[in-house]
């Protein structure tokens, strides 16, 4: 059922996401996955933000205004979104969730996808297969892709990231770019990515909170397990303590990184309470400039 | 006798509240929930020395409510107190010291002795007590004054409690040689006695409305005939019986006739004469009968501590015991208790209040 609540919230995400789509991302998303299959589009006339590496030459000089050539990929993108609807991430010492940052990131990917025309599929995860939202074209079907993200209530509550990602080999034949977005609080991932990663573009995007790698001095706290309910003393008071979790969380980090190199993927990283904007655009600039390298 | 005790024991079930203290220690559910993301992100510290003893300040604060409650319940240190009230006498005595009280028809310590030392040295066993025979048992607690008389009466002690003093004035009483002091002069000298024992009952501070002079008697010692003074023995006597004091009379001398000393001859020997005696029994007995009291003769020194044994047992010290609790409030004084002083109970709920209020916000400080 959709709450009028939810509907706001589309309203809001769509909104917000369309500006930063517009704005900030489109240009990036583009050049980050397009241009692979060179089949010529059409030529026009140069405008601020084109590659200067595209300008057609020949017909600027016969013209007389530089001109762009631009290509098309031979053949539509299909991204797929996997989210993490687990119970880890309804943590979030800021003023978001982790949740609430995944729904308006993979939002965000997903107008970015439906504005170059590209299919768009979703699939919800927990400990098991939440929902499965085939890929397809078209603005509504990126408004019904929004409202799943949004209104979906998981049933499991714990993670399971690898077979999820079993799941996603089995059943997306085609390459596809496919976005994980979950806080990899999870083990024996590792495996199934290096399958899919044979296949598809896969591109990790972990979602942490900043309490996740060090704790404030604010006393005894009593912690619940969101996923197992499991309730943990921790004394952010000492010195020690704090260090100690500091130190596991970089070492966490580390590995996780680590994991990532060996099979050359590089994980976007967002963290909950700040722009999540920048790290996307950056990571896309990143990504054009190995490409075109 | 000490013994711990509650006035109030029924407040004493609210230290069955104490353990609410320590609900929301026990019981998770209480506490408010702060979900995180993984408990495994946590599991690598090691839990620190303050968070193993957290249960330090619910127990703080248990200890406080049950010691609150003790506090009601009002606990007292209960120290019985036995107080001995004794209402005394007061006698007065009223010695005769004429010239004939030197008859040596008494014996001290084996020794002839005059009618003067024999009574200084009874008067003395009867105030002090006689610890070598044991028979008289002294009279602490009674007002005791003297007058000496002969032709006139002196005061030599008020009514006092020091009985030092009364047996120094005894002590210091001399026969009248004197030929301007000579005589008996009975009626005066009881007359004298009646005004002091008036004086001192008037005077007497009063304990619990009664007052602690609770008879007065007048012992009045002689060996002669009343033949001096302005006032009739009887009619001294009618004014003791109009204020309720007794006259225990008592005629010394021997039957028949008493040694005497008259001089020193001339090779200063003493010369002693045998003289009659002249006791007038009649007036004594009289005196007595009218106040309610008694006339006895002391024949010599044996008969005479006889008298007063029986004067002893007659003026009986009434003594009453009454028992008070005094009670030492714990909660709010301090007390011992082994050696060491404990604070009041109530400063003790402060300052483990105070304790448990510093603990909780600072080092055991807790989010939910």
């Amino acid at each position: 059922m959709l709450t009028s609540e939810t509907i706001k919230k589309i309203r809001r995400i769509e909104i917000r996401t369309s500006r930063i789509v517009q704005e900030a991302i489109a240009g990036r998303y583009v050049s980050a996955f397009k241009g692979r299959g060179m089949e010529f589009e059409e030529v026009r006339p140069y405008t601020d933000g084109d590659d200067v590496r595209t300008i057609d030459w020949n017909v600027s000089a016969r013209i007389g205004t530089p001109h762009v050539k631009l290509f098309r990929e031979e053949r539509e993108l299909t991204v797929l979104l996997a989210i993490d609807l687990s119970g880890s991430l309804a943590f979030g010492s800021h003023s978001q969730t982790k949740r609430e940052l995944v729904a308006e990131v993979a939002a965000t990917l997903a107008f970015s996808a439906t504005r170059n025309n590209d299919k768009v599929g979703l699939l919800l995860f927990s400990d098991r297969i939440e929902r499965y939202v085939p890929p397809r074209k078209g603005r509504r079907h990126v408004l019904r892709i929004v409202r799943d993200l949004l209104a979906h209530k998981p049933i499991g509550s714990g993670t399971n990231i690898a077979s999820a990602i079993d799941e996603l080999n089995r059943i997306q034949k085609r390459r596809a770019v496919v976005f994980v977005v979950s806080d990899f609080l999870d083990q024996g991932w590792e495996q199934p990515m290096a399958i899919a990663r044979r296949r598809h573009d896969v591109i990790p995007v972990s979602i942490f909170d900043r309490r996740e790698r060090e704790l404030p001095a604010a006393g005894f706290i009593e912690w619940t397990d969101e996923e197992s309910g499991e309730r943990v003393w921790i004394d952010s008071s000492s010195r020690a303590v704090r260090d100690v979790f500091r130190r596991e969380g970089q070492l966490r980090t580390m590995q996780f990184e680590l994991a990532l190199r060996r099979l050359k993927i590089e994980p976007l990283m967002i963290e909950t309470g700040v722009d999540y904007v920048e790290p996307i655009t950056a990571y896309f600039r990143k990504r054009e400039a190995r490409r075109s390298r | 006798m000490t013994t711990y005790q509650t006035l109030a024991p029924w407040f004493l079930p609210l230290m069955l509240l104490a353990p609410i203290a320590l609900w929301r220690f026990l019981s998770p559910s209480r506490r408010v929930r702060i979900g995180y993301s993984s408990a495994m992100l946590l599991r690598s510290t090691r839990p620190s020395l303050a968070l193993r003893i957290r249960w330090i300040v619910p127990a703080l604060r248990a200890v406080a409510i049950a010691l609150l409650a003790l506090c009601l319940a009002r606990p007292v240190i209960a120290n019985q107190q036995t107080k001995v009230f004794v209402e005394g006498a007061a006698l007065q005595f009223v010695v005769d010291r004429s010239g004939s009280m030197r008859a040596l028809d008494f014996e001290v310590d084996g020794a002839r002795a005059d009618r003067i030392a024999a009574v200084k040295m009874v008067g003395k066993e009867f105030i002090l007590g006689d610890a070598v025979r044991g028979g008289l048992k002294g009279r602490p607690d009674d007002l005791i004054g003297l007058i000496t008389f002969a032709r006139y009466a002196d005061s030599l002690s008020p009514l006092t409690l020091d009985h030092g003093y009364v047996i120094d004035a005894l002590n210091e009483m001399r026969p009248a040689d004197d030929q301007s002091e000579s005589g008996t002069a009975i009626g005066d000298a009881v007359a004298l006695g009646v005004d002091r024992l008036r004086d001192a009952m008037k005077n007497a501070p009063t304990v619990g409305g009664s007052q602690p002079i609770r008879s007065a008697a007048i012992i009045l010692m002689t060996d002669g005939e009343n033949n001096a003074g302005d006032l009739d023995p009887k009619t001294a006597a009618d004014l003791a019986a109009s204020y309720g004091i007794k006259i225990y009379a008592i005629g010394v001398g021997t039957h028949g006739t008493a040694p005497f000393p008259v001089g020193v001859d001339p090779f200063g020997r003493q010369q002693i004469r045998q003289v009659p005696v002249t006791i007038d029994e009649k007036l004594l007995t009289e005196m007595a009968s009218r106040t309610g009291g008694a006339y006895f003769r002391a024949t010599d020194t044996e008969s005479l501590r006889a008298i007063y044994d029986q004067i002893d047992k007659m003026e009986k010290t009434k003594t009453e015991q009454r028992q008070a609790m005094h009670y030492t409030d714990l909660a709010v004084q301090s007390f011992r208790l082994g050696g060491f002083t404990i604070p009041a109970l109530l400063g003790g709920v402060l300052i483990v209040l105070a304790a448990e209020l510093l603990l909780s916000s600072t080092r055991f400080r807790t989010l939910n």
